[in-house]
């Protein structure tokens, strides 16, 4: 029997130990406000919580005491990482009041799953993003036709979710210039790594920077898909390639499939579709 | 005069004074280690490099000084994107950069070191392997491998029924082990995302994903030639 009293009297203690972490930032539900901090108690060895619209992240152990003559937090903890490192573990870094950067800022404004362990040791975000097409303009971002500075050039908008990107004479793109294609206000954008500027069909992927082997010029097609932040399908169709490419535009197009094999019916799929326009990702 | 001269001087050895150097060090496939000195120039240390096998950084001339090594941690997902660097002490055993495949390398580091760009051409083509489910099962706590089912050359399929049905709010993701010569590791496909079962979307290398309601029926995967980064998946409940 005094095993037992012992043991509860352990876990009890062990309870106590259990510290709530006080949640504020920008987000439905959360405040700046101290007496709004959302309190989050350990569960399962983790601290589990939802937020709505959240951009802003301040998490910390200890609460403002307005009794306290120096009412100062003594520490706070913040996770910074970016879109790539959604669903990953992001170890903290410890903060003092005195420090400017208290805050954690999530990659984009959104609906976040958050799971932070025991202690603080390490936190994962999830983000649910809705299902639609981004809708503004896009922009090349990369350095000028002279390979200095960075600019930003508008792509033409074709469709809801089709941009151009004329890319002749004084736009064309140097070898070796990292550049991606983003949307206003975007840190990010997207890019595919090396491709040697001939003509392709590629997904870029969000966060990645494309730099080209050789020099292009020629016309850049992006399509977005649904589902912020999905790969977009990019078809590079230079201009050297074009005037190899019959001229009859009623010529017949041609499907392949991702293996390039031609396949005379698609369907149920996604295939590579090729006219006297250039090259472009189809679903059929 | 020579107020002018004074404060042109001034502003002439606060740049230099500015200047910062990065001492790289790197090892070839050929086994020939090399040592290049770099200046940084419009905000950023930029560096070509080919064959490389091995790579490291520090802001010393004197690496065993404390911290003064830069380690970046790399797979082949990382490649073209923004990598944040770690300090790391010559002592410290993970001070050289491992680069997820050798070959030509086109580097770019920020001048303030917050992030590094490291570009390489990845082969378009897909090497041969089965997909595995990698996370838990409703009928299983612990994270457990699944094999898919090979349905044609690039398309596979996997049963995520009964006890076998996937959890909500629990990450999983899906491996595919690289094989053959040179083998390096694997590739490991999600979304990023908190997701209901949809229809179709694109899942990418290095990522997870986790689901808001449990799923029960079939995962179609579909590899795809010339962006070996992308799956396409189908989750048909």
């Amino acid at each position: 029997m005094k095993t037992i009293i012992t043991i509860a009297a352990v876990f009890a203690a062990l309870a106590a130990q259990a510290q709530t972490l006080y949640v504020l930032g920008c987000g439905d539900g959360l405040s700046y406000h101290e007496e709004e901090a959302l309190e989050v108690e350990l569960v399962d060895g983790k601290y589990t919580f939802d937020v709505k619209n959240l951009s802003d992240l301040y998490v910390s152990f200890s609460r403002w005491n307005e009794e306290s003559e120096t009412p100062f937090r003594t520490e706070s903890y913040v996770f910074q990482f970016d879109y790539t490192r959604l669903g990953e573990s992001v170890a903290p870094i410890r903060r003092s009041y005195t420090d400017t950067d208290i805050f954690t800022r999530l990659p984009f404004e959104g609906d976040y799953h958050v799971e932070i362990g025991s202690k603080l040791s390490d936190a994962t975000f999830y983000a649910r993003m809705p299902e639609c097409v981004y809708s503004n303009d896009l922009y090349y971002v990369g350095p000028g036709s002279d390979g200095s500075g960075n600019v930003a050039r508008q792509l033409r908008r074709v469709s809801e979710a089709e941009f151009q990107l004329d890319c002749n004479g004084e736009n064309r793109i140097l070898a070796k210039s990292l550049f991606c294609i983003a949307g206003s206000g975007w840190q990010d954008g997207y890019g595919c790594g090396v491709v040697d500027g001939s003509d392709c069909v590629k997904l870029w992927q969000f966060g990645k920077y494309t730099m080209l082997e050789n020099d292009f010029e020629g016309t850049i097609n992006v399509k977005l898909n649904r589902g912020l932040l999905q790969p977009a399908e990019v078809t590079m169709t230079s201009t050297a390639g074009i005037g190899n490419i019959e001229s009859d535009s009623n010529a017949a197009v041609k499907y392949y499939n991702l293996q390039g094999i031609e396949i005379q019916s698609p369907c149920n799929g996604i295939f590579v579709e090729r006219s006297a326009n250039g090259s472009r990702l189809v679903k059929k | 005069m020579k107020k002018i001269f004074s404060i042109v001087l001034f502003i002439a050895l606060g740049c230099a004074m500015n200047a910062r150097t990065l001492y790289v060090e790197y090892e070839t496939t050929d086994g020939a280690k090399n040592n290049v000195e770099l200046t940084d120039c419009d905000g950023k240390f930029v560096l070509d490099l080919d064959n490389l096998k091995k790579i490291e950084f520090s802001l010393s001339d004197n690496p065993d000084m404390y911290d003064e090594q830069l380690y970046f941690n790399l797979d082949s997902s990382k490649i073209g994107r923004k990598v944040s660097p770690r300090r790391r002490s010559y002592l410290e055993n993970l001070a050289s950069t491992n680069l997820p495949v050798y070959g030509c390398y086109h580097i770019e580091i920020a001048s303030d070191l917050s992030y590094g760009i490291f570009m390489t051409r990845m082969s378009d083509e897909l090497f041969d392997g089965i997909p595995c489910y990698v996370g838990a099962t409703v009928g299983e706590k612990l994270e457990l491998v699944r094999e898919f089912s090979r349905i044609s050359d690039t398309e596979f399929e996997l049963s995520c029924s009964g006890d076998e049905a996937i959890p909500a709010f629990r990450e999983f993701r899906i491996r595919i082990f690289e094989q053959g010569e040179g083998n390096i590791g694997y590739y490991e496909y999600g979304t990023a995302r908190i997701t209901s079962a949809t229809d179709e979307s694109y899942w990418e290398n290095g990522k997870k994903t986790m689901l808001d309601e449990p799923f029960s029926g079939v995962i179609r995967l579909t590899r795809i030639a010339g962006s070996p980064d992308v799956v396409r998946v189908v989750m048909q409940p």
